[in-house]
């Protein structure tokens, strides 16, 4: 009788070892979710409203993206105001701000939002920790589960990602600095996946534009300037800097999430170091001299002010080859 | 409107011209016209660059284009021209030879003697909005050319020994962002706020949410 009970309780393990492992299996890898995020941005078609929120501030936006013949179309508008509204077609994204002498039209050369089908998720890792959350949660209708990017160092900031369970789409993300503190919320309250959308939905109404949009294209140039050090994972975006006006340069850094734009102007006179912020932005400003020569250098992230400063502390310009 | 295929093969004579201290009439005529179709974002960028140098106080709402102030200047000039002319009392101010750009122009009158000397009169007056013509040139250049090009060696640095950056153990204080818009617009305001934007385009790029992060574009100070 003992045996039997034995066997039994055997019989029993190995019933359930499949159930075990399947649930082991449905557990996605937190890397390979991140990857699906991304991809689904541009993949998938969607009609949402979502809100924007940091310190005091609330905005409501509407996107919509779809992709019709291989080509994305995507367009995001201010609800709350006239502020702004950003369309985008292919590679192509034009930018209308409320002073229509704000509206441009930048044209990409490669195709940037494709460019997450080789995410460096090992560079991700040099900075976060990517930890799946056993939490649950219920945005915008639909259930979502939470990964969150925990910053390994201080030079960044922490962000959690509310993604839905079905698709992997982004419906919340939350940046937080080291203590915790709330910093940047974007969250939707309404998404539609079978929004039925149309090519007219993304094109530019008659006279919506006032003026002759230009395009300005952004000249690569050898850049002359480098970091003496930069914090884990973080690597500059383009090889070479690019030039945006008379003797300014622009370079951009990111460490797979956050990103920080540097830009170098000649001046005359020097001005006084700087740092500004709003919500995660930070923006930070210092005049270093080479010669005779003075630059302002301003530095623009979604990083700690720590991170900047240092970064400011340690760009200097390249040796003579 | 003149597209940028077709204003790149003509610019580039033209600029190149500018560059060298060789643009005729004709070139300078070109780069005007062109020039109109930059739209404001050039505008934009050369208030930016009038601030860098302190040349003038910049006024957001001083939209008086950078044509029409060299076309004021040549017209003012032709006016000048034919006044000295009827006169013929004018005072010849030397020309050195060299760079006509680095010369500090006497305005006293202008020569009758030659028809060059018209002419000449007419490209000082331009030389002497050389600041504002190499900033909108330069932003054409930007505007109108792709492809990578080395950048001009204005900003090269000399050498790395005589870099000056004062280091800080203390943390800097932040301000919020926000208080831009209180201020009163002057051209720092202005760039960072260009910064602002051009980083939240780029970012976008670079962020591997869609265009939603350009949401933040929202929330930056864009009074203007």
């Amino acid at each position: 009788m003992k045996q039997l009970r034995m066997w039994s309780v055997y019989l029993l393990l190995i019933c359930l070892i499949p159930v075990f492992a399947q649930a082991k299996a449905s557990q996605p890898d937190a890397a390979q979710l991140f990857i699906d995020m991304s991809k689904s941005f541009s993949n998938l078609s969607y009609d949402g409203i979502f809100v924007h929120s940091e310190e005091n501030q609330m905005n409501s936006m509407r996107v919509k993206h779809e992709r019709k013949e291989g080509k994305e179309y995507e367009s995001l508008v201010d609800l709350d105001g006239q502020k702004i509204k950003v369309l985008r077609i292919g590679d192509t994204v034009i930018c209308v701000y409320p002073n229509e002498s704000y509206s441009n039209k930048l044209t990409i050369g490669k195709a940037p939002f494709d460019r997450f089908k080789q995410l460096d998720i090992d560079r991700l890792k040099q900075g976060y920790r990517l930890e799946l959350s056993d939490k649950m949660g219920r945005i915008a209708g639909r259930d979502t589960r939470v990964l969150k990017l925990v910053p390994k160092d201080s030079y960044r900031y922490g962000h959690e990602l509310w993604l839905d369970v079905k698709n992997h789409f982004l419906l919340k993300h939350d940046i937080t600095d080291a203590s915790g503190k709330l910093l940047d919320r974007i969250q939707f309250t309404a998404v539609n996946f079978h929004p039925n959308l149309q090519r007219s939905d993304f094109i530019p109404k008659k006279g919506e534009y006032s003026e002759k949009l230009t395009e300005p294209m952004y000249r690569a140039v050898k850049s002359k300037w480098t970091f003496d050090w930069l914090p884990p994972g973080f690597a500059l975006v383009w090889p070479n800097a690019r030039a945006i006006h008379q003797g300014s340069t622009m370079l951009l850094l990111s460490d797979g999430m956050a990103s920080i734009s540097v830009f170098v102007d000649t001046v005359s006179k020097p001005k006084a170091t700087t740092m500004m912020n709003m919500g995660a932005t930070m923006a930070g400003e210092k005049t270093i001299k080479v010669g005779k020569q003075l630059y302002l250098v301003t530095m623009v992230g979604e990083v700690p002010s720590i991170t900047i400063e240092k970064l400011m502390s340690v760009f200097r310009p390249k040796a003579k080859e | 409107m003149t597209t940028s295929k077709e204003i790149d093969s003509v610019m580039l004579d033209s600029l190149s011209a500018m560059f060298d201290d060789e643009a005729s009439e004709q070139d300078l005529e070109r780069l005007l016209e062109v020039d109109e179709s930059l739209g404001k974002p050039m505008q934009a960028f050369h208030i930016i660059q009038q601030s860098l140098h302190q040349e003038l106080a910049v006024n957001a709402n001083t939209s008086v284009n950078l044509v029409s102030r060299v076309r004021a200047q040549i017209d003012q000039e032709d006016q000048q021209a034919a006044l000295d002319h009827e006169n013929q009392s004018a005072t010849v101010s030397p020309i050195g030879q060299g760079n006509l750009a680095s010369q500090q122009v006497s305005r006293e009158g202008a020569s009758s003697d030659s028809i060059g000397d018209e002419t000449t009169s007419k490209m000082k007056s331009v030389w002497s909005l050389w600041p504002s013509l190499a900033t909108a040139a330069s932003v054409a250049i930007v505007v109108v050319f792709t492809g990578n090009y080395v950048m001009s060696p204005d900003t090269v640095p000399a050498q790395v020994a005589t870099v000056e950056t004062p280091q800080t153990n203390v943390a800097l204080p932040v301000t919020t962002l926000s208080e831009l818009n209180k201020q009163p617009l002057d051209g720092d305001n202005q760039r960072l706020q260009t910064y602002l934007r051009q980083h939240a385009e780029q970012a976008t790029i670079s962020a591997g949410q869609g265009i939603i992060p350009m949401a933040r574009l929202v929330s930056y100070p864009t009074e203007e």
